[in-house]
This record gives C-alpha cells, structure tokens and sequence, in this order.
C-alpha cells in the first residue's frame, strides 16, 4: 500500500468525522471581547477593584486602566499543555493510593452552580478564610471544616479516598523518597528535593539530587553512564505492560500535572476516583512538600460568574502560575471549558487571574500566551501573546495598581506573505533589569524565514512610561535565554548551520559555544554554565560547559 | 457573521455572502489547499475556485457547518489540481509534506506492495479513528484530512505544537501497527 493510497483512504472519511474535527469553536474575537468587556462595560468594572488597598467595602471603578483595543486573540500557540509538562504528579496521586485513607463522610455533590454574584466576585476576603479551600458542593457556611492531610496532598474536608487495592496489577507506586531535606516527597521517584530548573512552554524540567526530569517523561541520570560514557535517559514510566500511549500512561496522562514558576511547584488536574472535581482545584507545594489547595473552585466560580457564564462548566485547567517575586500577587492563566446546552458544543474562555493571596482578592487580566514574567527590580510583569503584533506589559505587582503597557512594534517591518507565514515564534528572558525579546516567522515547514528576525531590548530604567523597541536588527537569531550575565541565543543560518552563541549584555562580544548540523530546538540553561535543547525531532540533548554534546535521550 | 447569516445571504443571492464567507474561512481554505499543494498561488486559486462552487451549490445546499464544507470542497480540488501537476510533471516533484508523514504509517519490513482493497481500507480506517479518543481523532483528521499546519491544529484544539508533534508521531505508529494487523502491510 501507497502513502498516496492511505491519503485518498483519508479523503474517504465519512462526514462525522470531518465535522467533528473542524466543530465549531467560539471565535476567539468574542473571547477576547469578552475579557474586554470585563474592562470596558462599568456593569462588570464594578465587580473589579483594583485602585484601593484591600479592603471589603464596595468596589470602584478603575478609569485609569489601559484597557487592550487593538490586538486579535491569537491562536494559543504553545502555552497550555506546551508547557505541561505532564506527569509527575500521576505519581503523586497514584501514591496517594497507597498511603491509606480512612473513608469517612459522604462525598458532597458536584456543584455546577455559580454562587456569588459578580457584584461581589472579588469579595474572598469577606468570606471565612477556611471557605477559600473548599470545593464545589462543600457547605462553605459550616465553618467547621478540617482538612484531610496525607503524606502528599492535602484535601478538603469530606471527601474520602478509595480503598488502595495492593494487588491490582495496573497499580503503579513510584516509592516516594522521603530523604528529602524539608520532609517532602520526592514524586519522581529520585532522592532530594525536586527543583525546577526550566518552566518554558513545551518545557518543564525538574532536577534532584539523583537525575534530571524531562517533561515527567524522561529522566537523565546525572551519574549513570552507557558505554561511551555518556549519560543516559529513559521513560519514567516503570508500569507493568504499559505502552506508554497518551491515554494509558501515567507519564502521558493529560491529568495531574505540575506547574512551576522556578520557586513554586503547582499541581493541576488531579482526579482521584470518588471526589469530585478534585481536578478543578490548583494546588500548590508547601514547604513541608504537601499539595495544599491554593486556587479554589470557589475563587474561580466567582470569577466565571464575571463573565455572565450561564452555561455548565466542565473543565478548569490552568497553564501558567507565577508568583510575582517575593510578594503574595500570583498571576494565574486559566482556561474554562463550558458546555453549552443549547447547541451542544463546548466552549472555552481563557483569562488571566492576578490574586493577592494575603486578600485572596483578585482582578481579571489578559491571558498570557507565553510564560509570564516577572522583574522584581522595577515590579513589572510581563505578558505575551505570539500573534506576534503585540505585546502587553502590565506593571507594578499590586493587583490595585495596574496599567498595560503595548511595546511597540511596527506590522509594517513584516514583508512575509500571510499565506506563507505559518507562526511566529517568541522568545524571550529578562537580564539585568531588561526585556531581550525577538519574534521569528516561519513558514510550512517550520524553516525561519531569513530575515524575518528582529531583536527587541526594552529597558524600563530608561523609559518606563513609553515602552518602545531600542534595538532591533535583521537576524537569524532563535530563542533567547540569560545565564552567567551572558544572552545565549540559537542562530538558524541554513540547515545544516545552527549554533548556540553567547554575547555581552550590549551584544557585543560575541562567542560560539556549539554547533551542530542538525536542528537545534529550544535552548534552556540548567545549570550554569550546561544547557539543554530539544531539536525537531523531539530529540533531548545535555550540553556542559565545555561546549560539548554528551547525550541524547529520545522520549520515546 | 454566524453560518447561519452567511447561508441566508447565499440564499438571497447577495454578493456580500462571499466577501463575508471570505473574511470567516478564507484562510481555513488557503491553508487547507496550502497543505496540498504547498505553493501559494495555487492555494489562492483554489481558495477562489471553493467561493465560486459554494456560491453555486449553497442555495440548494445546507451544509450544518459551513467551515467543514468548505474545507472538504478545497481538499477534493487541491487533490485533484495535484494529480493534474504529478500527471503533467509539474511543480517540481511536487509532495505534500502529509504524504511523507503518512509514509510512516504504510512502511512495511516486508518491501512487498499489496494490492489494496479500497473498501476495506476505508473499514480499517474508520475501526482505527473509531477506537481514538476524541481530541486524538480529531488532531488525525486535521492534519490527514485537512492538511492544516500543526501550529493551526495546536491553536485549534488549545494544546501545544509540541504535543501536537508527539500525538501525530503516535498516531502515525499506532495506525502502521493496526495496519499491519489487518494485513495492509
């Protein structure tokens, strides 16, 4: 059989199958005006405080917001599940299994419903402080909750845990290190305490004494050598049988899985049999290494009610979570799907959430398609989306004092057809108090293409009111990233032709530090000064300091 | 613009319903017809070609979902154009890239070229998509069916090109493996 046979076999496909791939999705325009809306009608700026100190009297409104106009709602490129990296967290969950739990009260019911009016959605703090834990179904007026605390993750009062079944053959039990230096439990099965060392979209990697940990899938010994003396990867996956598919591996699951900000470890998605939307609750690692309920459904139903959202709701997942330097502002992407009842489809919203933990107030904010980050120095946090016409900066870290700030950028400087640009690809790391940024265009096959490149540096020292592009160039340069007090970047010549190069804050001085004739994917510092990247083919390799490769390690 | 207003224009025969039709999926045609042909000019031809035919057929037609539709009508044209160009020898030994994906799937250790029956290809194939979940049957069908660009696909279902990636590379292997199962290959 042909390629060309199997393509017209495609071709052949009955109708039910090419409408439900192209079903219709709200067009991403009304999300955006949505999430306008929230800004621009005073019906919901009511809902928002933003200006004043916390306190819970009535809300005011926030004229002075500059609210976003212009900017499309661009495609989300690589920002959810990119950047979910899976796994680790099955592990977690699964070997929650086998700390036994006591079954005690009956499991509340699943609460579609939205308490709370968007009068008042902001309002947390008004409630007992034991009610931000709770989940849907809880009876937050009780006032008598406790929590149920296992050895890994904390849970709400009144929901119980199955019965761990010892000889069930697909059971799986990652032996949790308890070695670790804060009494925690290393999920990944290695020793020490498991430290995020990359949280880029598409990339989440974890360290521990033992090994590195690659998107939960892979793991690469730090010590263990094959017989060239390389170090080694393999799957994490030690399940009996397991094919180590999408939907059947833990470490390919698309549930419980861990966001990092570099400080914070975060779990999202967990589902345990028998409680309830357990996966609509964000959870976050606390020092004694247990999973604490951070972002609760009852938070984020008042949010939702924001939005006049009548239909149910059906998924809550989250993509980024970045605690704003050292105070208690967490930014939080969010993603809410609805089942709309009247034409059957899901819908999907996708919002920003800034929440002052100290308050547990909070304010509704664009979504950031990239990862957010965060300048503690000039309390600036930034915000990007990849339809690459636009840049939204928010400053200053207080949740009650917030503008957007558009760095510039001319449409104009794009000489690509549409047709032939597929995507462009952002890249960007904050040095010294400074934003380095590039947007790259590719076409269909994923070539950049040549000069297409431009090399942003915005300094907010200089010129914090009127965010403009100081430098720019024409370049082949991919990818960006800071270590050492050095800008590491890839350049994508022809194939054949990348290398990862080192400059000086100013860009002079520059250095090659490696090249390869293959692809060379995204770049992430680990440790300085090694660097890990992934190529096109999904291919992992490790760099050390001496400008060499020493391993590659596959996913599969 | 909802399908529903841009099939009463058709229906009243208002010029505005392609301009409109244009605006809405114009660009879902142009990459669905890019994916085939992989040349630009073509897929603005063929673009133009699918708003004649729908401004042709749709008063008699109601399609339930338009996009759909349109983007079946621009695979069948951009296929056929193709087979005009390998006939012609045209386009430069032109491929589109989704074949050399698909080659992945027909690869066979064996290097002997079965007499495929197309029938019970298209049994297999359904039996295949039948047993995927949803999001990884429709992920198959947008980039195999529909050719579009696996940026679009991420953007489309709201995961990232890199799982896209890594989906499409399991699927490719899962479908070899049922194929050889049921004695394709």
């Amino acid at each position: 059989m042909t390629e060309r046979e199997l393509f017209d076999a495609i071709g052949r496909l009955p109708e039910q199958y090419r409408t439900e791939a192209l079903a219709p999705e709200q067009p991403r325009s009304e999300q955006k005006n949505e999430i306008d809306a929230l800004f621009d009608s005073a019906s919901h700026t009511e809902a928002v405080q933003y200006r004043k100190a916390p306190e819970p009297e009535k809300p005011v409104n926030r004229p002075d917001v500059v609210l976003r106009k212009t900017a499309p709602q661009n495609p989300q490129k690589s920002g959810i599940l990119g950047l979910t990296a899976i796994a680790a967290a099955v592990a977690l969950t699964v070997g929650i299994f086998a700390w036994k739990m006591r079954q005690d009260s009956e499991v509340q019911g699943n609460s579609a419903a939205m308490p709370g009016s968007s009068a008042d959605f902001v309002q947390e703090s008004d409630l007992p402080a034991e009610t931000v834990t709770a989940l849907p179904g809880d009876s937050a007026e009780s006032g008598t909750q406790t929590t149920e605390q296992t050895d890994g993750i904390q849970l709400p009062e009144g929901y119980t845990l199955p019965e761990y079944d010892p000889d069930a053959d697909e059971m799986f039990t990652p032996s949790p290190d308890r070695t670790g230096k804060n009494g925690g439990v290393n999920t990944m099965g290695g020793h020490g305490l498991l430290k995020t060392v990359s949280n880029t979209p598409g990339t989440l990697i974890l360290e521990d004494d033992d090994n590195w940990y690659i998107n939960g899938g892979t793991r690469i010994s730090k010590t263990a050598r094959n017989a060239n003396g390389h170090l080694y990867g393999e799957l994490l996956c030690q399940k009996p049988g397991c094919a180590h598919q999408l939907d059947d591996c833990p470490y390919y699951s698309h549930h419980n899985r861990l966001l990092s900000d570099g400080k914070n470890l975060y779990m999202t998605g967990a589902k345990l049999d028998g409680v309830p939307n357990l996966d609509q609750t964000l959870f976050k690692q606390d020092e004694s290494g247990i999973f604490a309920p951070f972002f609760s459904p009852k938070l984020y139903q008042r949010v939702i009610t924001a939005f006049k959202q009548e239909n149910e709701l059906t998924a809550i997942d989250y993509a980024y979570v970045l605690q704003l330097g050292d105070t208690d502002v967490y930014y939080i992407a969010v993603y809410a799907d609805f089942h709309n009842a009247a034409n059957n489809a899901e819908e999907r919203r996708k919002f920003g959430v800034l929440l002052d933990k100290k308050s547990d107030r909070f304010a509704i904010t664009l979504y950031s398609d990239g990862k957010p980050l965060y300048d503690a120095e000039h309390e600036l946090l930034y915000l990007f989306e990849s339809d690459g016409n636009y840049y939204p900066l928010y400053y200053n870290a207080c949740i009650y004092d917030m503008k957007q700030i558009a760095l510039s950028y001319d449409p104009e400087q794009d000489k690509t057809e549409p047709a032939e640009m597929i995507s462009v690809f952002h890249a960007y790391t904050l040095l010294d108090g400074k934003l380095y940024y590039y947007n790259n265009c590719t076409d269909n096959a994923y070539r950049l293409l040549p000069g297409e490149c431009s090399l942003y540096c915005y300094d907010p020292g200089k010129d914090r009111d009127h965010a403009v592009a100081l430098l720019e160039e024409k370049t082949n340069r991919m990818d960006i990233t800071a270590a050492n007090g050095r800008l590491y970047y890839r350049t994508h010549a022809s194939v054949g032709k990348d290398k990862i190069c080192s400059c000086a804050p100013d860009l002079t001085d520059e250095q090659s530090v490696y090249e390869t004739p293959q692809v060379i994917g995204n770049l992430y510092p680990i440790e300085d000064p090694a660097f890990i990247h992934i190529d096109a083919e999904a291919s992992i390799f490790l760099l050390d300091g001496k400008e060499e490769r020493i391993d590659a390690a596959f996913y599969d | 613009m909802t399908d529903a207003e841009l099939l009463a224009l058709f229906l009243q025969r208002d010029e505005r319903a392609v301009a409109e039709t244009q605006a809405k999926y114009g660009r879902l045609c142009r990459q669905v017809a890019y994916g085939i042909l992989g040349n630009q000019q073509d897929a603005e031809e063929i673009t133009n070609d699918v708003l004649m035919r729908a401004w042709d057929v749709l008063p008699q037609e109601q399609p339930k979902n338009l996009g759909a539709f349109l983007a079946v009508m621009t695979r069948n044209l951009a296929t056929n154009r193709l087979d005009q160009y390998t006939a012609q020898r045209r386009g430069g030994g032109l491929r589109p890239a989704v074949l050399d994906e698909l080659a992945e799937c027909t690869a066979s250790a064996e290097n002997v070229e079965h007499t495929v029956d197309a029938r019970m290809l298209d049994d297999a194939l359904r039996q295949f998509l039948e047993a995927l979940p949803a999001e990884q049957r429709t992920v198959f069908v947008l980039r195999y069916y529909y050719a579009l660009p696996l940026p679009e696909i991420a953007a489309r279902k709201q995961i990232g090109v890199s799982k896209v990636k890594v989906m499409l590379m399991r699927l490719r292997k899962k479908l070899n493996e049922h194929l050889k199962k049921e004695g394709f290959l």
